[in-house]
């Protein structure tokens, strides 16, 4: 038994287009998913009524079921509702609605570990909504980045279950190239290496971030 | 500039009353201080006034205008946090620029505002920090400066001084009291601290569980306290109390008559205190009215022997702890009197400075 790594060489082009497509998936999962957070979260912490105990039912479906169910249902299951929204759409959503109910919840906690004094003083010269937006979300912020960061890298590895609706990104080319090879550990080890670099300068990236707006 | 009035308001927090039935007018440049012992509802009333806390009761007016329902940035008041609560994300230029940019305010006029301010407060050099650059005493400026940018019809302080150390809280006592006298404008003070009300002050509002005891000038609270509360809360040390008998003695004379002391009253007292003859009563007495050294008119003060029991030297005064075997009570005698723990020394009461106050209902009694 020997180990053939030049075979990973030559398909690294196939692999490097999966992760492309991967990145796509998952900036544009984020985009959404932060924006669904950041809405659920706003709607919690300022304790819009009815709206907010929406918010919450929707994060405990959300993270009490699992990520592939969840895609399933949208991709498999809509279409016999009559809504067939196709891999891509199906994907997007699907990453979008989970990812935003684990950032909603970091949104909140952050939001909520902003001292109360940095409320009332604020509401002091301004309306609540002001205050949000001035006083405690650039102060939230900051101390949302390192939960984000981690939560943003799982969902980039999450992504990898898009593959089962049959979405060309890197996990799915990853298996192709081994059904037609049979170099299980090659390729899955340069699967491996190709999630690293991207969770890794994600991670860097955010961390630079973090220090700029340390000052 | 204006007048804060409080009418018959209250506040709970489920069963424990903050504040009871409060009446309280503040008059237009008045510098008015709460005080009273920890939880007596003194931040909550400012936050009342200030709208951060809902009333249950009652109503409050502003320079005339009931504010009840009003948000607090509609109010015209500025807060000064206990925690300064600066924006650790803004300058100190733009902490104190804040309320006047969301009030729209003009650019220019936000930095003449602000720079006047910094003028006064002696931090036009730190415009550009962050208050995390900043020590206690120079954020606690940047805190009053936020405040008096907006120029507010009232000033509402919680503990300003409390996060500083003892020299610097002397240095801004005596700094917010020339503020007040510049800006002329209405100033609400809470402070557990004595000497901060006593020098503050132009009137002292003392509370004791959310109830209101007495409203009135330092020297009404210090020399005429209205109840039993306010002696002993008001004055440190506190003032020494006892429990006696008014009687008359054959000569005709009234004494206060306790297990241990028998002290005639003045004639003028004598007189007062006619209605009360034969009741029991508690009566007091300051720890600066009892004289180990002769003073002008103290030829005429009853002399009682009491033994020393702790010597407490503070370098301008001396604190003795007295007894009579009966009563314990503290006397403030100047540093020359050195007197050995254990002695015998005879001290002139000035019963003429004594306060009596009823004994069921602690109410002062005008004798
Ligand atoms: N948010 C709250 N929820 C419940 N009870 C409260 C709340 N705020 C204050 N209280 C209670 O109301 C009473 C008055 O509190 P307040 O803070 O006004 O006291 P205070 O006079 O300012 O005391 P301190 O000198 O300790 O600051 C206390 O019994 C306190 O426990
Ligand atoms: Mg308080």
């Amino acid at each position: 038994m020997h180990l053939d790594w030049s075979i990973l060489w030559s398909k690294i082009p196939l692999l490097a287009g999966g992760a492309v497509i991967t990145l796509e998936i998952t900036a544009i999962s984020l985009f959404f998913g932060s924006l669904l957070g950041f809405v659920l979260a706003i709607l919690r912490v300022a304790k819009v009524p009815v709206l907010e105990h929406l918010a919450k039912l929707y994060i405990v479906v959300m993270r009490g079921t699992p990520l592939l169910v969840q895609l399933f249902l949208i991709y498999f299951g809509l279409p016999s509702l009559g809504l067939d929204l196709g891999a891509w759409p199906s994907a997007i959503i699907g990453l979008s609605m989970n990812t935003g109910a684990y950032v909603s919840e970091i949104m909140r906690a952050s939001i909520l570990s902003i001292n109360i004094s940095q409320w009332e003083a604020g509401t002091m010269d301004s309306s609540y909504f002001e205050t949000l937006v001035y006083i405690v979300l650039p102060q939230a912020l900051k101390r949302m980045i390192p939960p984000l960061t981690n939560q943003f890298i799982i969902t980039l590895k999450n992504s990898s279950l898009v593959s089962l609706l049959t979405i060309q990104e890197l996990f799915r080319r990853g298996e192709q190239i081994i059904y037609s090879t049979f170099r299980a550990f090659e390729i899955y080890t340069g699967v491996a290496v190709m999630y690293l670099i991207m969770t890794s300068t994600l991670g860097a990236l955010t961390e630079y971030l973090e220090n700029r707006l340390e000052v | 500039m204006a007048e804060v009035k409080l009418s018959n308001v209250s506040k709970s927090y489920g069963n424990v009353r903050a504040v009871r039935n409060m009446d309280l007018t503040v008059a237009d440049q008045e510098f008015l201080v709460f005080v009273g012992p920890s939880g007596c509802g003194k931040t909550t009333t400012l936050r009342m006034i200030a709208g951060l806390e809902e009333i249950n009761e009652g109503d409050i007016y502003i320079d005339g205008v009931r504010v009840n329902d009003l948000a607090p940035r509609h109010r015209n008041v500025a807060v000064v946090f206990q925690n300064y609560a600066l924006y650790p994300h803004m300058t100190v230029y733009h902490n104190m620029a804040y309320g006047l940019k969301r009030r729209k305010f003009k650019e220019q006029e936000i930095h003449r505002r602000v720079t006047e301010a910094a003028r006064i407060l002696g931090i036009e050099n730190f415009l550009e920090r962050h208050p995390g650059q900043l020590s206690g005493g120079q954020q606690q400026r940047v805190a009053l400066g936020r405040a008096i940018v907006r120029q507010p019809a009232a000033f509402l302080f919680d503990e300003p001084l409390s996060a500083l150390d003892a020299k610097l809280r002397v240095l801004m006592r005596a700094e917010l009291s020339k503020l007040h006298d510049q800006l002329k404008s209405t100033m609400i003070y809470v402070t557990h601290d004595q000497v901060e009300a006593m020098t503050m002050g132009d009137r002292i509002v003392v509370m004791n569980k959310g109830v209101v005891q007495q409203v009135g000038t330092p020297k009404e609270v210090y020399y005429a306290p209205r109840n039993l509360f306010v002696a002993g809360f008001v004055g440190s040390p506190p003032m020494n109390m006892a429990t006696g008998e008014l009687r008359r003695d054959e000569a005709g004379n009234v004494l206060v008559v306790t297990q241990g002391l028998r002290l005639p009253l003045t004639e003028g007292q004598a007189q007062r205190a006619a209605p009360y003859v034969g009741m029991s009563v508690k009566f007091g007495i300051r720890a600066e009215d009892l004289h180990a050294e002769a003073i002008a008119g103290s030829e005429n003060f009853p002399v009682v022997n009491m033994k020393v029991t702790v010597v407490e030297p503070l370098g301008f005064e001396t604190h003795l702890y007295i007894t009579n075997d009966h009563e314990e009570f503290v006397a403030r005698v100047s540093p020359r009197v050195e007197p050995r723990v254990g002695e015998v020394v005879p001290f002139m009461f000035d019963v003429s400075k004594l306060h009596f106050f009823d004994a069921g209902t602690g109410d002062r009694l005008l004798i």
